[in-house]
């Protein structure tokens, strides 16, 4: 970036401060200045022209509004652009893309505008592959595709973040480059998403775009654009990205602070009228893309806060209109103790199921119907029935399922060795086992899975053989030494 | 039509001066009118004689007519020039009356010292810049022929 009296003497345009009110600034002068553009003022700080009127030009302050009237203000006849490169993996960056982590760092030589309209349906691709989380209840029940947007939504501080970073976990080991942008979240927050990633040794595949609810309005309403357009820099290089937008609920409320601060006409719940245009226009960025002939995708996560599990909200139900589905984050399951708190019965997945192959499919269906089956018979209880034997090996092998789909955040399950386990539930191979032992059982045969690549390739080659649940299953009884051994080592 | 008694103002010091002096007979209209006229004559000789001409001329109220004065006294147009010396009155007249044959509405200058920009002149108006300053043209001047005074100097051995 030049100096304030290079872009002077370059546009020969100046203008003054006449009022400041918080981050947005009312300027006088600048005649040819666009909306968009990035004005730099005399002392240092710079902000984006958000309109323009016959007196004043308004524009919005990336920094604290420490400026005073009659300061100088020049153009830059630029919108606004973020260095993007690899020179950022492992980093934080701010919205403006400056460093925040203390390490050596070469400064990426690309920039790329942060606003760019999404791209045509002539470049997008169906979504068709499989995205796998690590985490049973979504990679079984609710599967993600590469490309997909979903909407993660749930009450504040019932496991949201933890699983996303579940997720962005698996994603960097199949590959992925992971940007996690970090909306208004507290610096703490930030803090332990980057201790996360340090600890789970994630660096070389992840980006984090940090803005904490003490930065100005500008700058925690431009980060996930600023993410966006690093998740599109690699993308267009061949690699295949997993965007976290954490979260959109906060994004829409400090848009809608800079709109009142601008004096727009407020809507419903104070939001301005072009809301959904600013949110759906960022989110239409994502997807599965065709790059020089091959596929490449933007899987993208928008998170969205519920205020007591209410799901009628604008902005929630914004985003679920722009989103192919959404996973929802339970309250009362998560005060029930179970983790992740995910509703398979109120979560959809609109284009994940096309991405399975045929046994998972199966397994999916087979598995959601007796889910299902499986919460009928538990409210049927409550009417102190006395009970089938039948009935007492559904719940039986219900409370096994929910063993298996019980996961802690710091483990990632890969999908193959999750078919298996619950073929092998199925099968019966643990009809008689007590549930604290099973679940012992099920954790030292993930723990072998991840550890014996001997063991790990015996059940690739058996879920990868199988076409139809039942046939798995089968395969499994047939061949219980296969994992009960392991058991035995 | 702007009144003929802007036409006076010649600099954003007067502006800000004159609108004082407005203010303050704006005040003196609710007291009697001896003490307006009072106000009046403690006014700048110049300014005071064309208030009362256009006063006498005017058939709208005092107050309304104080009123509409100091809004067109407060959008009157700015030419911002950066000088790097204290320009004397006659310097101001000559430069005002410049502005006056080149404009059709009376235009205000504010003036700016900065002594660092050593000669000529920065001009900023409707938010055009133009930097005619002499320490634009040397530093334009050192940047194309850098080169050159680099070897000038080097070959008098004044640099090594």
């Amino acid at each position: 970036m030049k100096t304030f009296q290079e872009y002077l003497d370059t546009t020969k345009e100046v203008g003054f401060i006449e009022r400041v009110h918080r981050s947005m600034v009312y300027v006088k002068g600048l005649p040819n200045v666009r909306p968009g553009e990035i004005v730099l003022f005399e002392t240092g700080q710079s902000g984006q022209v958000v309109t323009l009127s016959a007196e004043h030009v308004e524009v919005l302050l990336f920094t604290d509004p420490d400026v005073s009237v009659g300061t100088k203000v020049a153009r830059t006849n630029e919108n606004l652009q973020v260095r993007v490169g690899r020179e950022l993996l492992g980093m934080t960056i701010t919205p403006l893309g400056k460093p925040i982590t203390l390490k050596a760092y070469k400064k990426p030589s690309e920039t790329r505008l942060i606003d760019i309209t999404p791209p045509s349906m002539v470049n997008r691709k169906n979504i068709n592959r499989q995205l796998e989380t690590g985490v049973s209840w979504v990679d079984l029940v609710v599967p993600l595709g590469k490309g997909q947007r979903e909407l993660i939504v749930g009450d504040r501080k019932i496991g949201k973040t933890e699983f996303l970073l579940q997720v962005m976990q698996s994603a960097a080991s199949q590959g992925l480059i992971c940007v996690y942008a970090a909306i208004a979240k507290r610096k703490l927050d930030i803090m332990r998403a980057e201790e996360f990633v340090a600890e789970k040794n994630l660096t070389k595949n992840t980006i984090i775009v940090s803005s904490s609810a003490s930065d100005p309005a500008g700058l925690i309403f431009i980060a996930p654009y600023t993410a966006m357009t690093i998740a599109e820099y690699f993308r267009d290089q061949g690699t295949d990205v997993l965007l976290i937008l954490d979260d959109m609920t906060a994004h829409a409320k400090y848009y809608r602070e800079i709109t009142l601060l601008a004096r727009r006409f407020p809507g419903r719940s104070s939001y301005p009228g072009d809301i959904f245009y600013v949110q759906s226009r960022l989110l239409e960025r994502g997807g599965n893309f065709l790059i020089k002939g091959k596929e490449v995708s933007i899987t993208c996560l928008p998170v969205a806060e519920l205020v007591m599990g209410d799901m009628s909200g604008y902005i929630q139900t914004n985003l679920m209109a722009v989103t192919d589905g959404h996973i929802l984050f339970d309250r009362d399951l998560y005060n029930q103790g179970r983790r992740p708190a995910i509703n398979p019965f109120l979560s959809v997945t609109r284009v994940g199921h096309q991405t399975q192959s045929p046994l998972q499919r199966d397994l999916s269906l087979e598995l959601t119907s007796f889910l299902v089956h499986l919460e009928k018979l538990r409210e049927f209880m409550h009417f102190g029935a006395e009970l089938s034997e039948a009935t007492k090996r559904t719940l039986s092998l219900g409370d096994q399922v929910l063993a298996l789909l019980e996961q802690g955040t710091d483990t990632i399950i890969p999908l193959s060795i999750n078919s298996a386990l619950l073929a092998a539930i199925w099968a019966g191979v643990w009809k008689t086992t007590k549930l604290p032992d099973l679940k012992k059982a099920l954790k030292d045969i993930i723990a072998a899975y991840a550890a014996n690549k001997t063991f790990a390739g015996q059940v690739d080659n058996l879920v990868a053989k199988e076409k139809s649940f039942q046939a798995l299953v089968q395969a499994i009884k047939a061949d219980q030494d296969l994992l009960l051994n392991t058991l035995k080592k | 039509m702007s009144s003929p008694v802007l036409k006076l103002i010649k600099t954003t010091e007067e502006q800000s001066l004159f609108e004082d002096e407005l203010n303050s007979l704006k005040n003196a209209l609710y007291q009697n009118e001896d003490h307006f006229n009072e106000v009046l004559n403690g006014l700048r000789p110049q300014i005071a004689k064309a208030l009362v001409t256009e006063l006498s001329a005017n058939s709208d109220s005092k107050e309304n007519y104080l009123n509409n004065l100091t809004e067109e006294l407060r959008k009157l147009p700015t030419v911002g020039l950066t000088l790097a010396f204290e320009p004397s009155s006659a310097t101001i007249n000559k430069i005002y009356d410049w502005l006056a044959s080149h404009t059709t509405t009376p235009t205000l200058i504010d003036i700016d010292v900065n002594p660092r920009i050593l000669g000529g002149v920065i001009i900023v108006s409707k938010g055009t810049y133009s930097d005619l300053s002499v320490k634009k043209s040397v530093d334009n001047y050192l940047k194309e022929h850098k080169a050159e005074i680099i070897q000038n100097l080097k070959t008098n051995k004044l640099i090594s």
